[in-house]
């Protein structure tokens, strides 16, 4: 009976022992969506986009914010955008990313911007990648439109990464990482491809 | 014979009498259920039940009970809202028990939490005979039910389960029984994180017993079989936690999500000592009602670390170990919650019931049995009125 006992607990602790094992390998080895992984794992997004089961559908060539649901947003909006309103969507952040979708055919993408209605803000926003890295200015307009040229050697992923870098005029930018949530900020209202 | 064994020598002060150890139990729970019964009245005429008592994590729990754990969490950018940071004893338990009963999940929730206050109760009674053998346990009765933050124990929370398996740890650890050890602890950390820190102090235990029985000169046979016993034990401990990690796996992908999530909230790890410290010199008392202050905060970590101190110097070392090291894990992931954390924690419990059981003058026990039961009713209001400070 003893020995029987002892043969149980050998087995189960060898049973035990491959299972942490296991589980530590999937610890290492996590096998997430590109979705989770982009938002708990490396932090490249704050919010997320319930993709459709399979491929989702190429977007329209415009791209309105100001009418669009945040789960959808988030395809584009990855990281540091406030909820969408009239206006846009507003940044929450200094320093902000976008993904858009790539097409072919498409030469320049175009942003549309909503200032805020007191002061301006301005603000750098480059593609990431690719050969040709293109910066543009947003300057002080009320409602400014800067167009960035872009080419199939900047698409990573099936899409256009673009980073912004916001200066809201504050004396702190330097360290400063979230905007003032108690003012408006400059929004992004719209982005239409262009051939 | 029996009834020599059964008589409890130790007088009950409200009482000032001897009387039997059952009689002790008896006028516990009884005073529980009167606490149980006033609050669910008080609640009732607060708007009614669920909404007065149903804060905070009881939503999160809620959710857990009634739909299971999240697949994705919601969009709202810069918020997450998933809900794998709560481990699944307690909502796991609820949900039976909402099958078994028929009860909506606030209630069988409800109904967990004070089946669990009963436990704490009878384990802590059984446990401070063991560990405080001159102890008057009319007291620790009395301080039990009026303790304010012990109406944590009845709110659809952890609290509850977490309070009774902690003081069933320290009930079997002081009793040298190992498989109730091990399995406790077990069930701890498939409770909540701070759990698992238990694990260190009891495979300390497990391998310092093994050490002494083989240094006891035991025949081979015998020696093996301590071996294989202890390795099982040790490998028992981290299963219901282990588990959950799968379970997540199979749900997201990701073993650590639970862990991930509390990241993605801001609750990243740091230096708690330097947490502490940086709480000291913000200057905000004044924010403390709002339960927003961190010098206050930064306060009642340091008067917790100081009850487990206090405890490590009456050799109670489990006790202060589980004390110290939750409200420092607690305290390094951010400051929210502390107050719950460390005051709702029955081992803080076990200290200040020291300090009150050293306080001789009846006059003075009664003015803290008074005050405390003014703090309970004001506790209560802020809990109807979702008081950020008690979170």
């Amino acid at each position: 009976m003893i020995m029987r006992n002892l043969w149980i607990k050998l087995i189960a602790s060898a049973v035990l022992s491959s299972g942490y094992l296991l589980i530590l390998w999937l610890i290492l080895h996590p096998r997430t969506s590109e979705e989770y992984r982009d938002h708990y794992l490396t932090r490249t997004s704050d919010c997320w986009y319930a993709a459709p089961s399979g491929t989702p559908a190429d977007p329209s060539d415009t791209i309105d914010f100001s009418g669009i649901p945040d789960r959808e947003a988030c395809r584009f909006l990855r990281y540091g955008w406030a909820s969408a309103t009239q206006r846009g969507s507003e940044a929450r952040l200094t320093t902000l990313t976008l993904r858009i979708p790539f097409k072919p055919g498409v030469t320049a993408i175009q942003l549309e911007f909503s200032q805020p209605p007191v002061h301006a803000e301005e603000a750098d926003i480059s593609l990431v990648g690719g050969s040709n890295r293109p910066t543009v200015h947003v300057g002080p307009q009320p409602q400014p439109e800067v167009t960035i040229p872009v080419d199939t050697s900047s698409v990573n992923d099936n899409q256009w990464l673009f980073q912004f870098v916001v200066d809201d005029g504050s004396a702190s930018k330097v360290h400063q990482t979230n905007l003032d949530p108690g003012v408006r900020h400059i929004a992004l209202k719209a982005i239409h491809y262009l051939r | 014979m029996l009834m020599s064994l059964n008589r409890f020598t130790h007088p009950l002060a409200a009482f000032g009498k001897t009387v039997t150890r059952n009689s002790v139990y008896l006028v516990a729970l009884l005073l529980l259920a009167l606490k149980f019964v006033l609050v669910l009245t008080a609640a009732s005429m607060a708007g009614g039940v669920e909404d007065a008592l149903c804060h905070w994590d009881c939503k999160w729990y809620l959710g857990i009970i009634n739909h299971g754990y999240d697949v994705e969490p919601s969009s709202t950018p810069g918020m997450d809202q998933a809900n794998w940071a709560f481990f699944p004893l307690y909502p796991a338990i609820s949900a039976i028990a909402a099958r078994l009963t028929g009860f909506p999940g606030f209630w069988s929730g409800t109904l967990v939490s004070f089946v669990c206050a009963v436990g704490i109760t009878i384990v802590s009674i059984f446990y401070r005979i063991e560990t405080r053998p001159t102890s008057r346990l009319g007291n620790w009765v009395i301080f039990l039910v009026l303790y304010p933050f012990g109406l944590y124990f009845l709110f659809v929370y952890s609290e509850s389960i977490y309070g009774f398996l902690l003081l069933l740890l320290l009930y079997k650890f002081e009793r040298q029984a190992q498989a109730g050890t091990v399995i406790s602890a077990g069930l701890l950390a498939a409770t909540r994180p701070t759990g698992v820190l238990s694990f260190p102090f009891v495979t300390l235990a497990l391998f310092y017993r093994l050490y002494q029985s083989l240094r006891a000169g035991l025949d081979a046979r015998t020696t093996l079989h301590s071996v294989i016993n202890q390795i099982f034990l040790f490998l028992l401990m981290p299963l219901g936690l282990a588990l959950f990690l799968l379970y997540l796996f199979y749900l997201v992908g990701d073993p650590l999500a639970f862990a991930h999530v509390e990241i993605a909230w801001g609750r990243e790890l740091h230096n708690p000592l330097k947490q502490i410290w940086w709480g000291l010199n913000l200057n905000d008392f004044g924010a403390a009602l709002h339960g927003e202050s961190g010098v206050f905060d930064a306060l009642i970590a340091l008067f917790g670390l100081g009850v487990a101190g206090w405890l490590a110097k009456r050799r109670h070392w489990l006790e202060s170990w589980m004390l110290a090291v939750t409200i420092l894990l607690a305290f390094s992931a951010g400051r929210n919650s502390i107050v719950r954390f460390t005051f709702a924690n029955p081992v803080f419990m076990l200290g200040v019931g020291d300090f009150i059981d050293w306080i001789k003058p009846l006059s003075i026990r009664l003015l803290l049995a008074l005050m405390a039961l003014i703090v309970q009713a004001y506790l209560l209001e802020g809990w109807f009125h979702n008081s950020n400070f008690l979170r």
